[in-house]
């Protein structure tokens, strides 16, 4: 007889502050990765709030020129790399490991490790708007010479962001392993759940990128201290050099900001709509495929920099093909959609934001890859526009979807619904009063990173600050909806959803704390 | 995960703990591999472009990647199995290497999983005092909790007359 032999569960939960120091389980390090994201959320939030209330009227009235620009820089650093990037990481070790069916992560301590460079990373950032000489000024891209010329505030970014991709690089690495590794029998890799795909993805790119970025500001260091001349044209150096490190970096980068928001909804829209998802196989291969190009469109951030023509062509065309992988994704999540037996709750109401709003960004993307073109745009609120419909309208309501979709998996209660829909509405609403005039004000010439501007961009500029209000403060909503759902409600069951799919949902709603005792078996 | 596979007829009784790893070894060889070899593609073009400092950060992450692979597939390389038969009890540690084993009478083995610190992993020990065999480093902490579990079957196959003292469950 060949039995897989009977039990024991010990499913005893360590108590008090050393289970958090010390925790080598996935799920509180989710936990952990989503509070750290949501608190950056709430800070970045609050700079940006400050952007839009000295942007409320032309002139001068609130805070002062430097601050401003350091709020610009940091309200980026703290949403991309404190609030964006660990919120995804938080979902990636929650789910990726109950999704392929594995007890943990492969090296738990290593996960440990990744979360708690996180913190300290992050206070080093807050500090710095209070050594002499105040925080990073030179925008998130940190070009010299502004970012060389800064005071000490630009040193503690310079670590901040070394800890901080120390973390990265940790927890891809960890991603990488436990997918590849530790899946159950059965699962491979053409049924793994597209989060766990675009996460594999996602976890690829930060190995190639990261590095690059970390010498991009090792070498800002030591321009700055060190007496080097990377990028100072008076000792030979060349900041166009730092352009072009930062962005095969930082395209790359958005890209890793968007993939696990993209396999989120490609877990949510099949879920609500009743159907399996349209297309898998292409949307691995198109995720595949807008990974690759990714690397090689960098310049499309600089095409004012004086390249040479043929490098202009080059680059703009690459571009323009990333929306040939993109418009897949978009179309198979449509035709998921297609004739399903739509319901609306929450997460899917999300999904379909992500999607519709998403493609407005790709839209005013692929305007901005045409070279001539760019060079209206470039450096204009169009930018602004752009760039949040993506992040925001792509990752940040992916990410919400995802919110929504598992956070009665993750507390065994079922979320309030109907304050769901009103964070839903006020986000969406808000979100676009403030950033759609943002598109005609770039249009118009109104340059980004400014605390002042010509009178006639007052009033898109107040229509603008009105919604940031809406948006910032809808998401309070957030916090009472999963306080709410932390405290009790309606117990969830371990499906939660009419027939979802993925190995997640066989568990109880909460999952032991450690999942799955004995392989499940994948068919 | 761990494969935990028994196969008992009540009295004897055999245990074999094995990693469950869905990665050949020449695929991670291929997959770090590539890794290195984009790395240095790029590398390459970085250092053209004049930014030497960079690469030396993906060299470094390399090696992380490197070791994490070889950490991971060091476990696949191990295997732990007992045999329980009539009085006796055998533990068998292969290794790729070679094999450890220890005979050990039925009636006085334990099983003592310990932990020294909180910080560092849980160890599983079973044999008679003084003569105890490690097993099952390799394995997560909840798959080394659950292996004590089921260590103590063939040891309690006599009639349950083994008394397991010197057991401390260890708190994750
Ligand atoms: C359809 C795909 C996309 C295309 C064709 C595209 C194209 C572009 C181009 C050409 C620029 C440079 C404009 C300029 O500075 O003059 C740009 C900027 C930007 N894009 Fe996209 N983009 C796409 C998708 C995305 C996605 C998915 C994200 C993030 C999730 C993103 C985030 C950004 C950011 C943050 C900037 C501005 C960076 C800065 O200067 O601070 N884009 N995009
Ligand atoms: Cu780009």
């Amino acid at each position: 007889m060949t039995s897989t032999v009977a039990d024991h569960h010990h499913d005893e939960v360590p108590k008090g502050i050393s289970r958090w120091l010390f925790t080598t389980n996935h799920k509180d390090i989710g936990t952990l990765y989503l509070w750290f994201a949501f608190i950056m959320f709430l800070v970045g939030g609050a700079m940006s709030l400050i952007i839009r209330t000295e942007l409320f009227q032309p002139g001068l009235q609130v805070v002062d020129p430097h601050f401003f620009n350091q709020m610009t820089t940091v309200h980026a650093l703290v949403m991309v790399f404190g609030a964006v990037m660990p919120g995804f990481v938080g979902f990636a070790n929650w789910m990726i490991p109950m999704m392929i069916g594995a007890p943990d992560m492969a090296l738990p301590r290593l996960n440990n490790w990744s979360f708690w460079l996180l913190p300290p990373a992050a206070l080093l950032l807050i500090i710095s708007l209070f050594v002499p000489g105040g925080g990073p000024a030179a925008g998130w891209t940190l070009y010299p010479p502004l970012s060389s010329q800064g005071g000490m505030g630009v040193d503690f970014t310079i670590f901040t962001v070394h800890l901080l991709g120390m973390s990265s690089i940790l927890g891809s690495i960890n991603i990488i392993a436990t997918i590849l590794n530790m899946r159950a029998p059965g699962m491979t890799l053409m049924k793994m759940p597209l989060f766990v795909w675009t996460w594999l993805i996602t976890a690829f790119l930060l190995l190639a990128a990261i590095p690059v970025f970390a010498g991009a500001v090792t070498m800002l260091l030591t321009d700055r201290h060190f007496g080097t001349a990377f990028f100072d044209p008076a000792g030979g150096g060349d900041p166009v050099l730092f352009q072009h490190i930062f962005w095969f970096f930082g395209h790359p980068e958005v890209y890793i900001l968007i993939l696990p928001a993209f396999g989120i909804i490609s877990q949510v829209i099949p879920t609500f709509s009743r159907k399996p998802l349209f297309g898998y196989t292409s949307m691995v291969f198109a995720s595949v495929a807008i990974a690759f190009l990714s690397f090689i469109v960098w310049a499309h951030h600089m095409y004012t920099v004086g390249m040479p023509l043929s490098g202009e062509l080059f680059f703009m065309y690459a571009t323009m093909l990333i929306a040939i992988p993109t418009g897949v994704k978009i179309f198979n999540w449509l035709a998921t959609m297609w004739r399903g037996s739509m319901t609306f709750e929450t997460p899917m109401l999300y999904a379909i934001a992500c999607v519709a709003l998403f493609t407005v960004g790709g839209l005013t993307g692929l305007t901005m890859s045409i070279t001539p073109a760019d060079f209206q745009y470039h450096d204009t609120y169009y930018i602004v526009a752009h760039f949040h419909y993506t992040i925001f309208a792509g990752s940040v309501l992916g990410m919400l979807a995802g919110v929504y979709y598992w956070l009665p998996k993750w507390t065994g209660h079922m979320y309030d619904e109907t304050l769901g829909k009103w964070h839903f509405w006020l986000t969406v609403i808000g979100f676009n009063i403030t950033f759609f005039p943002q598109h005609f004000l770039g249009l118009a010439g109104m340059p980004r990173r400014i605390p002042d501007y010509a009178l006639q961009f007052a009033d898109f500029n107040q229509v603008s600050t009105i919604g940031a209000f809406i948006m910032g403060f809808a998401q309070l909503i957030l916090l009472v909806v999963v306080v709410k759902a932390i405290r009790g409600g309606k117990e969830a069951s371990s499906e939660v959803w009419e027939n979802p799919e993925g190995l997640e949902w066989t568990v109880p709603s909460p999952p032991p704390y450690h999942t799955f005792a004995t392989p499940p078996q994948v068919r | 995960m761990t494969l935990l596979d028994a196969t008992s007829d009540g009295r004897d009784f055999r245990l074999l703990v094995r990693l469950n790893y869905s990665l050949t070894l020449v695929a991670a060889y291929r997959v770090v591999g590539l890794c290195c070899a984009v790395g240095l593609v790029t590398a390459v073009g970085i250092v053209t472009a004049g930014a030497w400092p960079a690469p030396p950060f993906g060299g470094l992450e390399l090696v992380v990647l490197g070791s994490a692979f070889y950490v991971a597939q060091r476990c696949t390389r191990v295997l732990d199995w007992r045999v329980a038969q009539g009085e006796r009890l055998m533990v068998t540690k292969r290794i790729e290497a070679g094999q450890k084993y220890r005979r050990l009478y039925r009636h006085w083995a334990q099983v003592r999983l310990s932990s020294r610190h909180r910080w560092y992993p849980s160890q599983l020990w079973p044999g008679p005092h003084g003569r105890f065999i490690e097993i099952g480093a390799e394995l997560t902490e909840h798959d080394r909790i659950r292996t004590e579990g089921q260590f103590e079957l063939p040891l309690a196959a006599l009639g349950g007359l083994i008394a397991i003292p010197n057991r401390y469950k260890i708190q994750n």
